[in-house]
């Protein structure tokens, strides 16, 4: 049955080197649900953004699930922002893979010696090195239900 | 006349489970909708529509694998109803978000 939900928004902003090593890596303030993501693409030709969200809730490592787009026909972790051409410059938008896409409450912001809770790392990968921001638009993980009829 | 505002946001969120029309009963709010996304997971193109159950606000195809954002009929963009409901038309595995702001823009700012 079709659902409907109604929350409130807030916005991740994330600038500067976002290609050097696994990219640009930060826990996660707050559990939140991802509802889109926007890239301003600063070159005329595809980019490959890939934005990875890794829970632990002991410190061990735990694979990392992948929240960003896959290119039309194929699996994997490399993202695409559209399939149907090569973005020109300007800001382009990512498919979400949406079962991949919630983060879970944080019972601790930061990982270290000692802490045991929740919290998730997420990575934000400009493999081509041509994005000058990204934008994580969320919403609460649990939003307030409205009726469809 | 150039005109500016600044508002809270929130979205309205709907997952189709099939291609029909489907009414968002408002949950008791007026409000503008400024945007109109789907993210299409699927690999071929899916048509949605968005109206205020009489006028069509942004309507086309949602790209196979792709998020798609909507060209949206301004004139038609207000909720001046709390009871005015919004109508939807995707399918499985293509999910609408609805992005509003506060009644006609929010709070108004001064434009020079």
């Amino acid at each position: 049955m079709a659902t409907a939900s109604i929350c409130s928004t807030f916005d991740i902003l994330v600038l500067g080197d976002m290609n050097a090593g696994s990219g640009a890596e930060f826990y996660a303030p707050r559990g939140f649900r991802l509802i889109g993501i926007t890239a301003q693409n600063t070159a005329a030709s595809a980019g490959t953004l890939t934005v990875t969200q890794t829970t632990t809730t002991d410190g061990s490592a735990a694979a990392g699930v992948v929240m960003t787009a896959i290119a039309a026909g194929t699996t994997g972790a490399a993202a695409y922002f559209t399939q149907a051409s090569a973005p020109g410059a300007g800001q382009s938008l990512a498919v979400l893979q949406t079962d991949a896409a919630i983060i879970p409450e944080q019972t601790s912001t930061t990982p270290g010696s000692g802490n045991v809770g929740v919290y998730t790392k997420i990575t934000v990968k400009d493999s081509a090195n041509q994005l000058n921001s990204v934008i994580l638009h969320c919403q609460a993980r649990d939003a307030q239900a409205i009726t469809v009829l | 006349m150039a005109s500016a505002f600044i508002s809270s946001t929130f979205c309205v969120s709907y997952a189709p489970t099939d291609n029909s029309a489907k009414t968002i009963v408002n949950p008791g709010r007026t409000f503008k909708i400024v945007g109109i996304s789907a993210n299409n997971e699927t690999n071929g193109n899916i048509t949605v529509t968005v109206t205020d159950g009489t006028n069509t606000i942004a309507t086309g195809a949602a790209g196979g694998n792709a998020m798609t954002w909507y060209e949206l009929d301004e004139a038609h963009c207000d909720f001046t109803s709390r009871t005015e409901n919004i109508v939807v038309t995707s399918d499985t595995n293509c999910k609408v978000t609805i992005y509003c702001v506060g009644i006609s823009g929010g709070q108004q700012l001064t434009v020079s």
